[in-house]
């Protein structure tokens, strides 16, 4: 459906978006996630054709759409856009909205179109309503209808849920997804939340600094994460200072990893490394010889989120504990590492 | 520094071989032109005629000059903000006349309300008639104070001006959240305490900026101070050029006045230095307003009916009154041919100044250089160059312009063309777009600013080609601002008096130059009819500018 092969993105002498190469198929919801400044809005917009890329190409339907000094007009790439401000026309109701993408259409497909679409975003009742009138989640289901009114190819979505109240967000991301998904629509989403990334995408690239660390779901990217930004930007962790004994097994305040060979490609006997570890991967338990003192903890219903320190270590880890083990600040308790996933990274 | 220098140059060169922003920047240099030439003129020294000056008349203009500044200032900051408040602040019987009746004087221009009020004031006028009738009087027999004169000149100002002031004031106390008054009555501030250390303060650089605009319009004012007999910059100017003969000195006079204004600009802009601290959260809720009755209702009802009283109401009576007088031998051709000229040369720079300030709008919205950014805000002082000035900044080089052709066309073809430039309406429509481009500007881009730009992708990516996203997206939504662009410079032009009485072509009378003329040979009852005209057309801005602060204000609260 969209492939994007090594694209570059210029500003002047400043390189906005470095050699990012995706896939998406048919159907399928993928998702940009980074900080602010990462060049995925700029990615956005060169696939929608409001910005053109300096190196590489872009293609839509196996249709090279850019490349360098080459560019089909937004109008002709049969995209869609739901904008962070949602770009409603003031001046339309949101019928009139809707079916502004729709003028080719025959006047009755038109009205039956807006009707379709108005339910499918559940607001079939505000046809006449102009923008103004509308809560902000109404609107953003307004842009959304419109969007999708011309069964666009694609809908590119620039961080749709920011100007909305968080409770709002997850429950939208949702909804959102299942409307794409019911029209079997294709979409790319930008966001800088990480939530509304798992909630709404199959498939997730995480970009800094204008390159593509990694474009994968988010089962992978949380366990798997192939660099040490991925690591540290998605999900919490912390990075454990550990070393590679002389027998291959990774050393460290919590006892000794024992690690398949194989794992070790690339790294040294006696390299220090960093250990990523999830607030998962550390299990509560009384019988543990490794006690650990609480020095912050947050309640989070079910489940509580502690930060423990170590006897020998400067370092704290996270530990998610059920809730029924309840300690306060500087209490003492067993855990045990239990490492699903084996992440680690060279020392810097 | 250098540096930084160079490449600013490179960036105007640049700028230059793109045709559509070259084209504008040759556009802004025309606009830019006469501001230029005043302060070039001072390369060819006039020292005869400085010695005489400074001898003379130099001391009154500039003593005069900052007095009805400063006067028209001081008049302007106290009506405009005592109304503003009580207006914002109190509910009372008729609370909601005031609304509009107090921006009414805005449609009045000073040289007229002058010379009403001479008429009232006069001694065959009503009030001395009803003095003398009421305690036997006769001539000589009391001191009755002269309007004509520099305190005259401040008051009858103060009353057409104080809107400007009112206008900002108002906005500015409404916009005051009532967690400031609770945060207050918590410190144990009284109410006084609050007003004199809260509410003034935060509203002080609205009042500034309104202050200045007042105190630029009596600097730049050339009507009311002739009438009046008062020597200041601008019939200094007059007098310099067409008595004395002598357009570079003018020229010179002019630069000065310029810097007048320009001192005038900066204390403004000093005023809204911090600005941003002034605006706080969006969603608050405002103060509710205190309802008056009784004695207290009534004094606050005169108090704001004072001005518009004096400042409109009263001089209209007078111009009606007159009108009825002379409305059978006034209304003649000659006064259809004064209302075309007027109607089609206001009209005519209404569309052209539009048309510039679309033109300046769009390509910044496209082009967003900083070259372009810059040229907006140097055609955008043209608002506080006085007429007077401009008309002597555009006929120095249109002169020297048509001088040139002459000779060209006198050596080439043995015959003269005429004054092609300072001569015709071209003239005068360049110095009214200098003058008013600001205006416009400022309307269309506040339209244009609701068009985000995300609007115009949206239309794009939902297959609208560029020409269906101006039908159906940029018209509809800026047809408004347009208008009110076009109307407001419509109007600044019918009543704009210096500029038109210097640049108009031979024989070529406008309402505004009809009326003036006719008072200043005391035939006040025939300058009524043309007067009304102006002022009842610049009632429709009015009406305008009462519904977009309403509008403001219901937005806000």
């Amino acid at each position: 459906m969209l492939s994007l092969h090594n694209i570059d993105i210029r500003y002047g002498n400043f390189l906005a978006v470095d050699g990012v190469s995706i896939a998406l198929n048919n159907g399928e919801i993928g998702c940009l996630l980074g900080p602010s400044g990462c060049g995925k809005t700029s990615i956005l917009r060169a696939i929608a054709g409001f910005e053109s890329i300096s190196n590489g190409q872009i293609k839509l339907r196996n249709e090279t759409v850019s490349k360098p000094k080459h560019l089909i007009a937004p109008e002709k790439r049969h995209i869609s856009v739901v904008f962070q401000d949602f770009a409603l026309f003031p001046h339309m109701s949101v019928s009139d909205n809707i079916a502004f993408g729709l003028h080719k259409w025959k006047k009755a497909a038109r009205i039956a179109r807006v009707d379709e679409v108005l339910k499918l975003v559940g607001l079939p009742h505000i046809a006449k309503r102009f923008p103004h009138e509308l809560s902000g989640g109404q609107q953003q289901r307004v842009a959304l209808a419109r969007a999708m009114a011309p069964k666009p190819d694609l809908i590119l979505m620039d961080e749709p849920f920011s100007s909305l109240d968080a409770e709002l967000r997850d429950e939208l991301a949702k909804d959102i997804r299942n409307i794409l998904k019911s029209e079997n629509t294709s979409a790319l989403v930008v966001t800088h939340d990480q939530n509304e990334a798992f909630a709404i995408a199959d498939i997730i690239g995480v970009l800094r600094e204008g390159q593509l660390h990694q474009w994968d779901d988010a089962y992978a990217l949380y366990h798997k994460p192939v660099s040490r930004f991925v690591a540290d930007f998605v999900g919490s962790g912390v990075f454990l200072n550990s070393r590679i004994d002389q027998d291959g097994n990774i050393e460290c305040c919590l006892g000794k990893v024992k690690v398949d060979p194989s794992r070790l490609n690339g790294f040294k006997r006696g390299q220090e490394i960093e250990l990523l570890i999830r607030p998962d991967d550390i299990e509560y338990d009384e019988s543990s010889p490794i006690i650990a003192t609480v020095v912050r903890r947050s309640f989070r219903g079910a489940q509580i989120m502690y930060e423990l320190s170590l006897p020998g270590s400067a370092q704290t880890i996270l530990c998610l504990a059920p809730s029924h083990n309840d300690h306060a600040v500087g209490e003492s308790f067993g855990i045990r590492l239990d490492l699903a996933h084996l992440v680690m990274f060279a020392k810097s | 520094m250098s540096q930084q220098f160079s490449l600013t140059i490179k960036s105007y060169l640049r700028a230059l071989l793109d045709p559509w922003q070259g084209a504008l920047l040759l556009l802004g240099v025309l606009l830019s032109l006469p501001v230029v030439v005043i302060f070039t003129s001072w390369i060819y020294p006039q020292s005869e005629l400085w010695q005489h000056l400074m001898t003379t008349v130099l001391q009154d203009y500039v003593v005069n000059s900052l007095l009805l500044a400063c006067g028209v200032g001081v008049g302007s900051l106290l009506i405009g903000t005592t109304v503003a408040y009580v207006i914002s602040r109190y509910d009372f019987t008729g609370r909601k006349l005031f609304r509009w009746l107090t921006l009414l004087p805005l449609a009045m221009p000073a040289y007229i309300i002058a010379y009403t009020y001479t008429g009232i004031l006069d001694f065959s006028g009503p009030v001395q008639t009803l003095l003398r009738d009421t305690f036997g009087w006769g001539y000589g027999d009391y001191t009755f104070p002269d309007i004509r004169s520099l305190t005259g000149a401040i008051i009858v100002m103060s009353l057409v001006l104080y809107p400007y002031v009112y206008m900002l004031a108002r906005t500015a106390f409404s916009e005051q959240p009532i967690s400031l008054v609770e945060a207050s009555q918590t410190m144990g501030i009284s109410k006084f305490g609050y007003l004199t250390r809260v509410s003034l303060p935060l509203a002080r650089p609205a009042l500034f900026t309104g202050t200045a605009l007042a105190m630029m319009e009596a600097l730049a004012d050339y009507g009311t101070v002739q009438y009046f007999g008062v020597s200041t910059f601008t019939t200094g100017i007059f007098r310099t050029w067409f008595g004395l003969g002598n357009g570079i000195a003018a020229a010179q006079l002019s630069s000065l006045l310029c810097s007048f204004v320009l001192i005038v600009l900066l204390f403004e802009k000093w005023s809204r230095r911090h600005i941003k601290y002034y605006h706080q959260g969006q969603n608050h809720k405002v103060q509710k307003r205190k309802q008056l009755s009784g004695g207290w209702a009534v004094f606050v009802f005169i108090l704001c009916l004072l001005p518009p009283l004096l400042g409109f109401i009263v001089p209209v009576i007078q111009l009606l009154y007159w009108t009825w007088l002379t409305l059978q031998q006034n209304i003649d051709v000659q006064f259809i041919e004064l209302i075309i000229n007027s109607f089609g040369l206001a009209l005519s720079a209404a569309i052209i100044v539009v048309m510039l300030a679309l033109l300046f709008s769009y390509t910044r919205r496209i082009k967003n250089s900083k070259v372009i950014n810059s040229l907006e805000q140097a055609v955008s002082l043209g608002y506080a160059i006085p007429g007077t000035v401009i008309a002597v900044g555009v006929l120095v080089p249109l002169s020297w312009a048509d001088n040139t052709a002459n000779l060209i066309s006198e050596s080439w073809f043995d015959t003269t063309v005429g004054l092609i430039f300072s001569g015709t309406l071209f003239a005068l429509l360049l110095a009214y777009s200098i003058r008013f481009l600001s205006v416009a500007i400022h309307n269309v881009e506040a339209g244009l600013s609701r068009i985000t730009p995300d609007m115009d992708n949206a239309a794009r990516s939902l297959g609208a080609p560029p020409k269906r996203v101006l039908k159906e997206i940029h018209i509809p939504l800026l047809k408004t601002s347009v208008l009110s662009a076009a109307l407001l410079v419509f109007v600044d032009v019918l009543k704009e008096l210096p500029a038109t009485l210097i640049l108009r072509p031979f024989n070529f009378n406008t309402l505004a130059v009809r009326s003036f003329e006719l008072a200043s040979d005391e035939r006040l009852v025939d300058a009524a009819t043309p007067a009304l005209a102006i002022v009842l057309v610049g009632l429709l801005p009015v009406i305008l500018i009462t519904h977009a602060i309403d509008k403001t204000i219901k937005g806000k609260s």
